[in-house]
């Protein structure tokens, strides 16, 4: 179990997340944003968790640490790696918690924190990643790629978890229907190769919004594609 | 034979890692261990045996995970994986005095309000574990993060067997677990629910721990348990780095701690334990301190130590309160947590919760508001009714440890409530007045008082855990009323030693300016020992008068608290609306668009006094909300301005409410709206803005929180006879719950509406599971609404 600090998000995210456009609130709204996200700062208690694992062909199916990654999407983004690092990261039940009470006071300060609490779990991932990254110099790796992207099921939450011993490393648990708690934590798989490995655009499929993206309900996109590799 | 090992031996020892042993075996990461109960019962009895060997006087069963939710894949059942694990334990203790304990790890999922599993669901759980493990001779509860769950453990073990239970929790260097439960915390609920021994496993190294463990030591006089790692896990190998002499060595400054018993958790083999073992044979362990420790009300996050006054927040209580007794007819629950939220920020470190009302299911009602404000913050509560099986319902559902309101000189009183406040380790507010009534003199209430604790110690609650009341009598009643309460009060306070506790507010019932009878009773009364004030709060002069009582008698060092609820520098409330000092008298409008809550509540009581009630709704809220509607519709605004607006609306519709109650008139509702979260999923945001807007709008809304399973939701409509249901989900894996839930709707209250709605829905999909609405966001919903009901 490694612990990170929480710094200020990204803002334009957290806006992003709310539905604000290219159109920015105004002032008074950005103090507020900026008092939410001191509080959250200062309370949640970030963690993440890893294990790098071989990647294997069994019966015809992608394999790697006794779990199996089905179907076509996880195959294609793991094309050319020859392990695999599963990563775990939450930003702790503290998040949960600050939600739940701002929910009591002020519908809009939950709303706001919710934001940035996502943007936050976001930052936490890309810190860890780069962390995983910094010891593994010689390799090349692939984004981040989550259960219930593309056809790898949201059902293997609970096998990877496992596999991690999240529950009592970190305090991530799963529910019957696959969600995780605390809310605001990721897991994700990255592909790890000797070889360059070709970039790739990261579309809506594998954004962790895509499925209460106010852009994409209205079937547009944020424009924000991220490369695949820093290398 | 728990007994006799603590009696007898200087120390008691416990085993090391299992997965640690089974590992090095050759179990692969992932494997299910418990499995092994079944398929290599040789394998598992060799490491009991080396753990005997080494000195174990207590080995853990294989049975950490076999619970019914993590065995549901394996094809075996958990109880007969208990069942073989405990028969082999005991094979390998056969022919020594080894104890073989049943050992109880974390269900694996998070309890509400965190998750979506019912406290209800977890004790069941447990109940199976415990009963499986019927043959083993201790109950060990190990590797717990959330003191809820703990808390369900606690009382499936003591409910279902007989067996010592030993508790175990994990903690992070700060001193907290995952779910921030504190060690005092920890302490104060899990001794007051009968635990047998209480210590930490798991997470740390010994090092890491020991600031943890001096902590628990300080908060428990029960036996303290130390099974710590060996040391911190190497982050990409797993691998544990301490070896056994520096184990031994952090083991034996535990047991200058006045620790008693001593184990190993991962990383740890028979070799960490003997050279522990045999350190701690050779050194010299200290006898037990009697421990002084204070009198002390937690809710799992927040421990309220009674060291010094402490407001007892009044409001949650329907007497004599129109608007509170129409929030609990119509399960308004929000409502009451609004009360809660305004106390806690105004100060109270406690709240009373009553919810008793003449034709309500009081218990039902009472589990339900505990639970919900449970799940918005953590101030400990004083669980306050008249009826024991409420009080019962409620002590079950706490999570925490919390006080009851209240038991009496009568000898029904003692006989009912103190048993009640024994078993679920509460503490207790004691009347003192008794059959013949409240005695006069407080010479008579102190005997009473001291009847109370005669009977409390009695059976087991500890003196510290009795807060007598002397009772508050109206002095325009009578005039020396109010002298014999503070003598008798003081009598207490310095003749037993008891917390006293006094509702002060009554005192000036039928005088005028009652405040500043109040605030001068209330200081009198602390002056003479008063440690629980209960008043309201939110009066100003109350809450100043408290803060100011702590500076002048040197309570609060450095006036730190009074300074920061009074001092200019005092950092800003969390987010306050801003006001709008810049506009002398804003009208309406401006306030609403920009959010200015308080600036809308003062702009509608004053045009209360010159406009009817239905004039301000439908005049000057409905057509400022309207314009934010369509404003966000053009995507001029965006969602959080639109509840800004909808946020300051609710506030100047709570004034009128309010309003309206007290004059009787019927409350403005243009109907009734049953709105849930479906089964399984836990993401309410959305649904609570739809029921912001929907209440702007004039709808009485039944939100029946998250995760709510179809039945209930069809059940709620029924009751209510509502003409519309909303349902939302959010997730994929949820969709289903939500077409069964609409399916139950259509069979069993066919004339029902539906609307659906949230972030993966379609309208095809809304078509396809026979949804007669599709609502893209909360406003398109309010429209739906209009168009049903009108």
């Amino acid at each position: 179990m490694l612990s990170l600090d929480l710094e200020p998000v990204n803002r334009r995210e957290a806006l992003r997340y709310m539905g604000f456009g290219q159109k920015l609130p105004e002032e008074d709204f950005l103090r507020r944003m900026d008092s939410l996200e001191a509080r959250l700062i200062a309370q949640v208690r970030p963690r993440f968790i890893y294990r790098i694992d071989e990647l294997e062909c069994r019966d015809g199916c992608l394999c790697a640490g006794g779990l199996v990654l089905s179907g076509k999407s996880a195959a294609e983004h793991l094309e050319g790696c020859s392990h695999v690092i599963f990563l775990a990261a939450t930003l702790s039940a503290r998040a949960d918690q600050l939600i739940a009470q701002a929910q009591a006071r002020d519908m809009t300060d939950m709303l706001i924190l919710d934001a940035l609490a996502s943007a936050g779990i976001e930052q936490i991932c890309g810190k860890a990643e780069q962390q995983i990254r910094e010891k593994l110099p010689e390799k090349y790796s692939t984004w981040r790629f989550s259960p219930g992207y593309g056809d790898l099921p949201l059902e293997i939450q609970g096998d990877l978890l496992r596999l991690l011993d999240a529950p009592r490393k970190i305090g991530l648990t799963v529910t019957e229907t696959s969600i995780l708690i605390p809310r605001k934590s990721v897991t994700a798989l990255i592909g790890l190769s000797a070889r360059p490995l070709p970039k790739r655009r990261r579309g809506c499929v594998s954004c962790n919004m895509r499925e209460r993206c106010t852009y994409r309900n209205k079937g547009v996109h944020c424009s924000h594609v991220e490369s695949a590799s820093e290398e | 034979m728990w007994n006799q090992l603590l009696k007898n031996k200087k120390y008691i020892c416990l085993d090391g890692g299992m997965g640690t042993m089974l590992q090095k075996g050759g179990m692969p990461a992932g494997a299910i261990p418990e499995l092994y109960n079944l398929s290599e019962p040789e394998r598992l009895i060799a490491v009991h045996r080396a753990y005997i060997e080494a000195g174990a006087d207590i080995i853990y069963a294989n049975t950490f995970g076999a619970n019914r939710l993590k065995m549901k894949k394996t094809g075996r059942s958990a109880s007969e994986l208990i069942r073989a694990g405990v028969t082999n334990a005991k094979k390998a203790a056969q022919g020594t005095d080894t104890l073989v304990a049943l050992d109880i790890g974390p269900i694996g999922q998070l309890l509400e309000p965190l998750g979506t599993m019912t406290f209800e669901e977890a004790y069941d759980i447990f109940k199976e574990e415990v009963l499986a493990g019927a043959e083993a001779d201790v109950i060990v509860i190990e590797t717990m993060t959330d003191l809820y769950e703990t808390k369900a453990a606690v009382l499936a073990a003591k409910e279902h067997s007989t067996k010592p239970v030993l508790v175990t929790m994990t903690f992070e260097e700060s001193g907290r677990t995952f779910t921030g439960c504190s060690v005092a915390a920890m302490a104060l609920t899990l001794e007051g629910l009968g635990a047998d021994a209480l210590g930490v496993n798991c997470s740390l190294g010994p090092k890491e721990l020991y600031p943890v463990v001096e902590d628990l030591c300080r908060w428990t006089s029960l036996p303290v348990i130390v099974k710590p790692n060996a040391g911190l896990p190497d982050p990409i190998t797993g691998t544990f780095s301490i070896e056994p002499e520096d184990f031994a060595g952090a083991m034996a400054d535990f047991a200058a701690l006045g620790v008693k018993i001593f184990g190993g958790c991962c990383g740890t083999t028979p070799e960490h334990l003997r050279a522990a073992f045999a350190r701690l044979d050779a050194m010299e362990i200290p006898a037990p301190k009697k421990k002084d420790i204070p009198a002390a009300v937690c809710s799992a996050t927040c421990v309220v130590p009674i060291t010094e006054p402490r407001m007892i927040g009044e409001r949650i209580n329907p007497t004599g309160k129109k608007r509170f007794q129409q929030a609990l007819r119509e399960n308004d629950i929000s409502y009451i947590l609004e009360q809660a939220v305004q106390q806690t920020d105004a100060g109270a470190d406690i709240l009373d919760v009553n919810v008793g009302l003449p034709g309500l299911d009081e218990k039902d009602m009472m589990v339900r508001t505990v639970k919900a404000l449970q799940s918005v913050g953590d101030t400990p509560l004083q669980l306050d009714s008249t009826d024991p099986e409420v009080l019962e319902a409620a002590l079950r559902v706490y999570n925490g440890k919390p006080i009851v309101n209240s038991v009496n000189g009568e000898e029904k009183s003692l006989r009912t409530i103190l048993p009640l406040v024994k078993k679920y380790g509460a503490a207790v507010v004691g009347l003192t007045l008794d059959e013949k009534g409240i005695p006069q003199k407080a010479e008579d209430r102190l005997a009473i008082a001291r009847r109370i604790l005669e009977r409390a110690e009695a059976i087991g609650i500890p003196k510290r855990d009795v807060y007598i009341d002397c009772l508050t009598l109206t002095v325009s009643a009578e005039q020396s009323g109010a002298q014999e309460t503070l003598t008798a009060l003081r009598r207490v306070k310095e003749e037993l030693g008891l917390k006293t506790v006094l509702g002060v507010s009554n005192i000036s019932f039928g005088l005028p300016n009652r405040e500043a009878v109040n605030r001068t009773f209330l200081t009198m009364a602390m002056q003479n020992g008063l440690d629980l004030p209960i008043l309201n709060p939110n009066i100003v002069s109350m809450a100043e008068a408290v803060r100011a009582y702590k500076v002048l008698t040197g309570l609060e060092e450095n006036s730190v608290g009074y300074i920061e609820a009074y001092g200019a520098a005092a950092p800003a409330k969390p987010a306050p609306a801003v006001s709008s000092s810049e506009k002398e008298t804003p009208d309406l409008g401006y306030a609403l668009a920009k959010g200015l809550k308080e600036d809308c509540a003062k702009i509608t009581a004053r045009l209360l006094e010159t406009h009817d009630p239905m004039t301000i709704i439908n005049e000057m809220l409905i057509p400022a909300l309207d314009a934010a509607g369509t404003q966000f519709e053009q995507g001029k605004i965006f969602l959080p301005q639109l509840i800004l607006t909808a946020g300051a609306a609710q506030s100047a519709f709570g004034v009128i409410r309010e309003v309206l109650s007290r004059s009787s008139e019927a409350p403005v509702s243009k109907g009734r709206i049953v709105l849930a979260t479906v089964k399984g999923d836990v993401h309410d945001i959305g649904k609570n803005i739809v029921r912001v807007l929907l209440e702007n709008y004039g709808y009485t809304v039944i939100d029946l929180g998250k995760d709510v399973p179809p039945q209930k939701v069809a059940d709620a409509a029924i009751e209510h006879k509502v003409p519309l249901v909303g349902l939302s989900a959010l997730m994929t894996t949820t969709l289903d719950a939500m077409a069964e839930t609409i399916r139950l709707l259509q069979e069993q209250y066919p004339s029902c509406k539906t609307v659906v709605g949230g972030a993966v829905l379609t309208p095809e999909y809304a078509k396809q599971i026979h949804a007669d609405f599709y609502a893209k966001d909360a406003k398109n919903t309010v429209d739906i609404a209009k168009a049903v009901i009108g």
